[in-house]
């Protein structure tokens, strides 16, 4: 990149582009808490002590991917409405190390 | 029975219709009407090829078995999807810049093109693929016998295989192979993978929907029944759900066919922003009723039925003939689309990686330029296709089809995950090597061929009995299922747990130990970095490779007019016109990147390397490089200097030019000066002595002519003497009569010489400050010296009242002595040459020849001193310096 690196990055930007990085970040985590989520029937403890119920899992799951789903369309919707190349460039350089860390549970699998 | 007969009927029908729709969309596309081929829509719903028959008829049945697990399967890619920035977008724009046209392509180019790599790729997916293949096959068979039992296990089954066999073989070819760029969307077969993902999901959901409100009247009683069934408890285990979930988002990466709809077939960066969302919503959808299905099924089922034929079963079960044959076509969707796209991305990969590069090497690379190379790699495809597709039909009929359809699927899946290290490795860290890529992969080949292929065999099959219980050479730590003393542990988690942690691990030590080579260099730069920069740098040096072999070869590739109208292009860019470009580095990158799409990376190089002599940059040549140019760098500076000291050399030269044609004129001048100079008193020499021969005269006249004669005699003789002088003064023969006398004894008598007793006017003002100073000279010469320069302001002085200023100083071990008049001066333009022989300012105003200046700086010279004039002091000024000689 000809651009400086971070140092050289404004520290205030205008608003738009602000927001539009904070949806780039919630574009980021929305995996994360995807799997938070999808884990957490994991230590559900049913009524009587025993297993949970798969009904009651079954409605969670799939209330938390409609939840995941309408987020995506959020985020997808305000990430694209805001064109700024040099911000996606600026990610790259930021994503790098984000998504080998992203990455690192699969290959711990 | 009829209703088998009317299943035939529809499925030609629904396969006629597929074709239909394949062919249409090709001509759209080909006549450039196609704008919504390229829609987001269509690639989400392609998509979806994702869900299989493993999905349609699997899915249920894994619920059947074990309840909510089945959901990891979509939940993993789920994951992937929403997180789409992170890994997909990079994929998708590396897919893009570097027209890859597989993963083995993908992988191949990140480390260095190295078709090593690529034939292992290729290897390991079609190991994977080929019982997912099988899978396909034997769904359909399954469900075409679910609708006559009689003929369930008869030939009939079999043939139906075959036939399907056959029928995807052909389709694949027809309209996978259209084009030789696999970089290039395949319209047709992508709308009807499209239009299948839409029937399956409209099948499934159909179902869904007739069990929940047709079957059991409503969503409440639903609910009651799953509680009520077998599976009512939610008994996972946690690292079941976790290993499930992260194997199917890393095969949902690395499965060659996803690879190829999600990359290879990608038309826009941005349709991932809407597949982002869409996908997820497509999996959810397809997987909401699957308990609901399975829980039915288990309650109204017979014992023993097959679960994963539940989805065909309770409609058939209720009569429903035409739901059960909406949901026939659901799952033969499933099949056929998974079929197509595998077949053509492992056909892709087969030819490119394997065939062309036999094919090559076996012609020698002379094929290349007289073959039809296009043709070779069509048909190698075509017959890779097909290869693939009887593969997996002999996959079929080798294993006869018992094994429970999920476990197929995972340990395929198990199978591919094993690419994830080294393609994500690939795309983040830039240190990965093709000889880490390549131990990580061979690792964790072998683990999963050992812990998990060979053991599902069944024990004793391949894998025996002995090597299960207590481990490989009864080595306790090698036991397939318990490597590592690890036992306890379901047998799919331990496998993807040890095969992908080990690869990982061989992965990233073996890619620290080892060196990249330059290509692996700049290709990891390339990808790791592709947002910074989409373009490759120049990896051809350009000027060797001949334009027209290019030609010959890219036609034989893409095709004569396209390659033809390729090269005018790039001809007319460079401003040349005809078809033939210069071939510049980056025609030749761009050319080995139209070729890539078609024949792959690896390949591509390979073949332009062959025609252009294998100049690729390697960083050594490029470390020459730069060599040579700090070298080249180096010279110029030393030329600019050199050039420097060259124009101040001319400069010098000019002025010594200027001051010799200047002096040619003085002497010219002086020449006619001297002669001048020398007639006249030889003139009046032999006037007067031919009037003292004529005889006559009287004593007095006598005397006076014989004065003349004597005084122009002795005029010629100073002439003459100074003449003299000078010519010895400067050829160094002059003996120095060194004596000792004070500056104040040499001035007067200088003076007296100069002037004699008759000042004529000049009045002489000295300053006897430093005039007591001793000299140990030369005095005599000293003496000339200071003569002449008071004898010069006689004579030139042109001030009214002329005033000369004698002025002397000590200076370190030199004196100083100023003689200043107070005339003009003299010009600065004659400044230079004062000193010269035969200099006469002016005209001649004034007698003498001009030698006067010359002598004294000769005579100073010797005297190991100097004489100059010194501009602006008002007059004329002469410095003499003198060196107070010790002793």
């Amino acid at each position: 990149m000809s651009e400086p690196p971070a140092t050289g990055r404004p520290v205030f930007v205008a608003r738009g582009t602000y927001r539009r990085r904070r949806m780039v970040d919630a574009a980021a985590m929305l995996p994360i808490l995807g799997a938070l989520l999808f884990m957490l029937p994991l230590l559900w403890v049913g009524a009587g002590g025993g297993a949970a119920r798969t009904s009651i899992v079954m409605i969670y799951v799939f209330a938390v991917w409609t939840l995941l789903v309408v987020l995506s369309v959020v985020i997808t919707r305000i990430l694209g409405s805001a064109t700024d190349t040099r911000r996606e460039e600026d990610e790259a350089a930021e994503g790098a190390p984000d998504s080998a860390a992203g990455s690192g549970p699969d290959h711990a699998g | 029975m009829a209703t088998l007969n009317i299943l035939v009927a529809v499925c030609v029908a629904y396969v006629v219709l597929l074709f239909s729709v394949a062919f249409a969309a090709d001509r759209a596309a080909r006549r450039g009407r196609g704008a919504w081929l390229r829609s987001p829509l269509v690639y989400t719903l392609s998509l979806s090829i994702y869900c299989t028959a493993w999905t349609f008829y699997g899915a249920v049945g894994f619920a059947a078995r074990s309840g909510m697990e089945y959901v990891t399967i979509y939940l993993g890619p789920t994951l992937v999807m929403i997180g789409w920035w992170w890994t997909l977008r990079k994929m998708v724009r590396v897919g893009r810049s570097q027209r890859i046209t597989s993963i083995a392509d993908m992988i191949s180019s990140r480390y260095g093109k190295s078709n090593l790599l690529a034939v292992c790729v290729t290897i390991l997916a079609v190991i994977g693929t080929t019982p997912y293949i099988a899978l396909q096959l034997q769904s359909v068979t399954l469900s075409f016998a679910a609708f006559s039992p009689a003929a369930g296990a008869g030939r009939s089954v079999q043939s139906i295989a075959i036939y399907v066999a056959l029928g995807l073989t052909l389709f694949t070819i027809l309209f996978g192979t259209r084009n030789l760029d696999a970089n290039e969307r395949h319209h047709g077969v992508v709308i009807a993978i499209a239009l299948e993902a839409v029937v399956k999901l409209l099948a499934l959901l159909a179902v869904g929907i007739f069990v929940v409100w047709g079957l059991e009247g409503g969503l409440g009683a639903t609910l009651a029944r799953i509680d009520a069934s077998p599976i009512a408890a939610f008994e996972v285990s946690g690292s079941r759900w976790t290993a499930l979930t992260l194997l199917s988002a890393a095969a949902f990466l690395c499965l060659p066919r996803m690879f190829q709809v999600m990359v290879v077939e990608n038309e826009d960066e941005s349709h991932l922003r809407t597949a982002a969302w869409a996908f997820p919503l497509y999996l959810m959808l397809i997987s909401l009723f699957v308990v609901p299905i399975a829980a039915v099924g288990l309650d109204l089922m017979p014992e023993g039925s097959n679960p994963d034929l539940y989805v065909l079963n309770l409609p058939l079960l209720a009569g429903q003939d035409g739901l059960a044959i909406l949901s026939f076509l659901g799952g033969f969707s499933s099949a056929t689309s998974m079929v197509i796209v595998a077949a053509i991305a492992l056909s892709t990969m087969v030819s490119n990686h394997i065939v062309m590069p036999i094919w090559l090497r076996a012609t020698g690379g002379a094929a290349m330029m007289s073959g039809d190379v296009r043709h070779v790699a069509l048909l190698a495809r075509r017959l890779s296709i097909g290869a693939v597709v009887f593969l997996g039909y002999l996959y079929f009929r080798m294993s006869g089809g018992g094994t429970a359809l999920a476990a197929i699927g995972l340990i395929a899946f198990a199978g591919l995950a094993q690419l994830l290290p080294a393609l994500m490795g690939g795309l983040v860290w830039r240190g990965a090597t093709r000889t880490g890529a390549l131990a990580g992969l061979g690792v964790g080949f072998a683990l999963w061929l050992y812990c998990l292929l060979l053991p599902s065999f069944g024990p004793g099959v391949i894998v025996p009995q002995s090597v299960m219980d207590h481990g490989l050479f009864g080595l306790s730590w090698l036991r397939p299922q318990a490597m590592f003393w690890t036992g306890g542990m379901d047998p799919l988690v331990h496998a993807v747990m040890w095969s992908v942690g080990l690869n990982t691990a061989a992965f990233c030590t073996v890619s620290m130990l080892s060196f990249p080579r330059p290509v692996e260099r700049l290709q990891g730069a390339q990808f790791v970095n592709v947002f910074e920069h989409s373009q490759r740098p120049g990896s051809w040096t350009g000027g060797l490779g001949q334009s027209e072999d290019l030609l010959i070869m890219s036609q034989r590739i893409m095709g004569a007019a396209e390659a033809q109208e390729m090269f005018a292009r790039a001809a007319r860019r460079q401003g040349l016109s005809g078809y033939l470009p210069e071939p510049s580095p980056e025609f030749l990158e761009f050319l080995e990147r139209r070729l890539s799409g078609s024949v792959g990376a690896a390949t591509a190089h390979a073949m332009v390397s062959q025609i252009v002599g294998r100049a690729t940059v390697s960083v050594e040549d490029l470390l020459a490089v730069a060599d040579e140019t700090a070298q080249i760098m180096e010279y110029s500076s030393q030329l600019e200097a050199k050039s420097a000291e060259q124009a101040r050399t001319a400069r010098q030269l000019r002025e010594v030019n200027e001051k010799l044609t200047q002096l040619s004129v003085q002497k010219d001048g002086f020449l006619s000066q001297v002669s001048h100079e020398l007639r006249t008193p030889m003139t009046s020499i032999r006037a007067f002595s031919e009037i003292l021969l004529g005889g006559g005269l009287n004593a007095q006249e006598l005397r006076k002519y014989a004065t003349i004669i004597h005084a122009e005699s002795l005029r010629l003789t100073r002439l003459l003497d100074d003449l003299l002088d000078l010519s010895v003064l400067e050829s160094g023969q002059v003996v120095l009569n060194v004596q000792t006398a004070t500056l104040d004894e040499v001035l007067d008598r200088a003076i007296a010489g100069a002037i004699g007793a008759a000042p004529g006017g000049l009045e002489i003002r000295r300053d006897p400050g430093f005039e007591a100073m001793m000299l140990r000279t030369d005095i005599d010469r000293l003496a000339q010296v200071f003569i002449n320069l008071i004898a010069n302001v006689r004579k030139y002085c042109d001030a009214g009242a002329p005033v000369l200023d004698i002025h002397a100083e000590p200076d370190g071990t030199r004196l100083i002595i100023d003689f200043v008049d107070n005339g003009t001066g003299i010009p600065i333009e004659d400044e230079a040459l004062i000193f010269e022989k035969f200099s006469r300012l002016g005209d001649a105003r004034a007698p003498g020849a001009g030698l006067g200046l010359a002598i004294c700086r000769e005579i100073m010279h010797r005297l190991g001193g100097a004489i100059t004039y010194v501009p602006g002091q008002g007059g004329a000024a002469f410095r003499v310096t003198v060196p107070q000689m010790p002793g």
